[in-house]
């Protein structure tokens, strides 16, 4: 859908085109003066009057019809090389030969006209089309913003915005039109009545019940847009619109989904909160306490004792205050991995050295291959799935029942699988238990984050843990995690 | 001799008071600072032997006080941080901290940091050992002999320069940066994979296990430390 051709080097060279089909016309018609009937002189004339009115319109053919009757009156009526003319018959001829070329002319150039007029319509459908495909797929503002004035700079050949309240255009006029369109539901700026001198022509987004923003287009060279351009930049302005108010509804609904589900883990937090640290807390005033009080007949033994308790319960509570901001961090999405190269073995020994209280004595079997690559993993977060997956397998199996751990690599990943001897995971729990606060009722053991983590850190690192019950008894869970981009050692170590 | 003078620079008390009650108990000597500015005055005024420095103060940031001391003194800094400020630690330790404490940590850990501390400091002024043994692990710089236990390992050079970096810093905490600089050379940063190649194969040639390890334990998202 280009501008029509208006400027002033394009009409010339139209001009010049017609007078080049005379030139050629004569060129070839003049050797045969002498063998053809006038009539046949004629029709080569009318040839290049038909070629130019197909190419360059109506203008054009007229002043080739106005070439050729010259030239036919210079070159093929007697006497020769003069616009006189000696035969009334001639003088016919010259007349119909310049009608008919104004007719054939205005008729072919019609039909041209019909034809591009299609064709633009065609090529504008298609452009249409191919937006609102792209636009219905999307959900981001920003992503339906950028393709939004990409396609219309596509179709106009011009530098296309999508201004809203908030945002700023440099120049103060464009600035102006801009803001006067949104709050009237107006077009402004070039080629309307306000504000005519802006460069851009500004075209409000209309929602349903509000003004969503204004499409802005800047014509790369100045000119106003055609009547037919004003209805398509309605027509993309509409589409722009339905998909910006698709955006915001999108939007709203998860901001209220992100609250509801905020709103469902407050209430757990508190409920585990008040369980969680109260158990601890007691105790360790209790210890406290006892030990404070001046006329305390406590052995030295009993002592020792109750503040290694207190101690214990400590760890506990500290354990427990990471895991929630552990939790909280990787619900608001604000985690950030740091990834670097680690061999699995190194993780998993500083894992177990850190349960090794929690584990308090049952038996870790390892079973790591020597080949093992180097993962390009968070190696922090991947240490604290290892520690809770352990001390998870330690919270529900009777003590001294081994548990066991096997790495394997498949093909960019590697399995981790955990193993223990307890009494498996309750059948349809398998999914639930990786939902933060959920614990096995009757079984209530921990805050029920620990697994909740995992998850989170696996998901995060674009890998996935699941739960099932071995058919020999005892559960085993299993994490898959990418290897990551693991350059090749070239060097020879 | 006098006893050995420890700063403490928190803005915690309760934190102050616990290691205040370790150190005296173990017969350090303790000044104590709660910002920045004080922390910089009791340096100039009365140098300790050892500083414990926690990296958020009230008036700026310890990282600071780590730079502007490494201008005009060696005196080894312990950097007292929780678990996650991982970058920060890295930072503190590039910066010139000798070490750092993870936030909780209990009077063994810090006595025993302090212990490695103080005698680096000491080691340093005397120049260097010709010599490395702790845990059956025997380095002889002098004769290039590397053992495990009595029995002679051959490394390649790499692994060798590697082996004797850590040791230089044994007991300490050495970044993966340091690494890279001290055995590749200073444009060598972003190899950070060989690092993490060489090392595995030093601790194989080592005979040490990654999963129980003796001589050199990975600290995650920091760097290594090699036992002393």
């Amino acid at each position: 859908m280009q501008a029509p051709d208006t400027t002033p080097s394009s009409s010339a060279k139209s001009y010049v085109f017609a007078l080049a089909a005379c030139a050629v016309a004569t060129t070839l018609a003049l050797p045969l003066r002498d063998y053809l009937n006038p009539a046949n002189a004629v029709m080569f004339y009318l040839l290049g009057v038909i070629i130019t009115a197909a190419r360059y319109g109506r203008r054009a053919s007229i002043a080739a019809s106005g070439f050729a009757f010259l030239a036919y009156n210079f070159f093929f009526t007697e006497p020769y090389y003069t616009f006189y003319v000696n035969d009334y018959k001639d003088v016919l001829t010259l007349v119909l030969l310049l009608i008919s070329g104004i007719v054939a002319g205005a008729q072919t150039s019609k039909l041209q006209a019909e034809r591009n007029f299609f064709r633009t319509k065609e090529h504008n459908t298609s452009v249409l089309y191919a937006m609102s495909n792209e636009l219905t797929a999307m959900r981001e503002r920003e992503r339906i913003v950028t393709a939004i004035a990409r396609h219309v700079e596509d179709a106009f050949g011009a530098t296309a915005i999508v201004w809203f309240p908030e945002s700023k255009i440099p120049e103060l006029r464009e600035e102006q039109a801009a803001r006067w369109a949104y709050e009237h539901q107006q077009p402004a700026g070039l080629g309307t009545p306000t504000l005519p001198g802006a460069a851009g022509y500004y075209m409000p987004l209309a929602g349903t019940d509000h003004a969503l923003g204004v499409l802005g287009l800047t014509p790369r060279e100045r000119h106003s847009f055609s009547t037919s351009e004003h209805e398509m930049i309605q027509t993309f302005a509409n589409l722009a619109a339905s998909a910006l108010e698709r955006a915001d509804i999108a939007e709203v609904a998860e901001r209220t989904k992100v609250e509801a589900e905020g709103e469902k883990l407050r209430n757990a937090l508190l409920s585990a909160v008040s369980h969680d640290f109260r158990t601890p807390l007691a105790s360790i005033k209790g210890v406290i306490s006892s030990l404070l009080m001046e006329d305390n007949r406590l052995q030295p033994d009993d002592k020792q004792d109750l503040l290694a308790s207190a101690h214990g319960e400590v760890t506990r509570l500290e354990r427990i205050v990471s895991n929630l901001l552990e939790v909280t961090l990787l619900e608001s999405g604000k985690l950030k991995l740091k990834k670097d190269y680690y061999f699995l073995p190194e993780l998993v020994g500083n894992a177990l050295k850190q349960t090794e209280a929690a584990l308090q004595g049952r038996p870790v079997h390892c079973h790591i291959p020597p080949d093992l690559p180097a993962l390009q993993v968070d190696g922090l977060l991947i240490e604290q799935v290892l520690v809770n997956l352990l001390e998870n397998a330690a919270k529900y199996t009777p003590a001294s029942s081994p548990i066991t751990l096997r790495c394997d690599g498949y093909g960019g990943q590697v399995k981790i699988t955990i193993e223990d001897a307890g009494p498996g995971i309750p059948a349809g729990e398998e999914e639930k238990i990786f939902d933060a606060f959920h614990t096995a009722a009757e079984n209530r053991k921990g805050s029920g984050l620990g697994l909740a983590i995992c998850r989170g850190i696996l998901q995060a690192h674009g890998g996935a843990i699941r739960a099932e019950t071995r058919p020999e008894g005892g559960a085993v869970f299993t994490v898959m995690l990418p290897v990551g981009a693991v350059p090749a050692m070239t060097e020879a170590a | 001799m006098s006893k050995t003078h420890i700063l403490i620079v928190d803005d915690e008390p309760q934190i102050r008071k616990f290691l205040r009650a370790t150190l005296t108990s173990h017969d350090y000597q303790v000044s104590e600072a709660e910002k920045c500015a004080e922390a910089m005055k009791l340096l100039t005024t009365h140098p300790p032997d050892v500083m414990l420095l926690d990296l958020g103060l009230p008036d700026g940031d310890g990282l600071d006080v780590i730079k502007e001391l490494r201008g005009w003194s060696q005196l080894p800094v312990i950097v007292l941080s929780a678990r996650g400020q991982e970058q920060d630690k890295v930072t503190a330790l590039e910066l010139g901290a000798d070490d750092y404490l993870t936030k909780p940590f209990g009077a063994a850990e810090l006595l025993a940091r302090i212990g490695v501390a103080l005698r680096h400091s000491q080691a340093g002024s005397q120049g260097q050992e010709s010599l490395f043994a702790s845990e059956g692990l025997m380095v002889d710089f002098g004769k290039r002999l590397v053992s495990v236990d009595g029995k002679e390992v051959k490394l390649t050079p790499t692994e060798y320069k590697l082996l004797c970096t850590m040791t230089r810093h044994a007991g300490k905490v050495v970044t993966h940066g340091q690494l890279l600089r001290e055995v590749w050379g200073k444009h060598a940063t972003e190899q950070g994979h060989y690092l993490r190649i060489y090392m595995q194969h030093l601790r194989q040639k080592l005979g040490d296990d990654a999963l129980n390890p003796r001589f050199l334990i990975t600290e995650t998202g920091v760097g290594y430390r090699l036992k002393a």
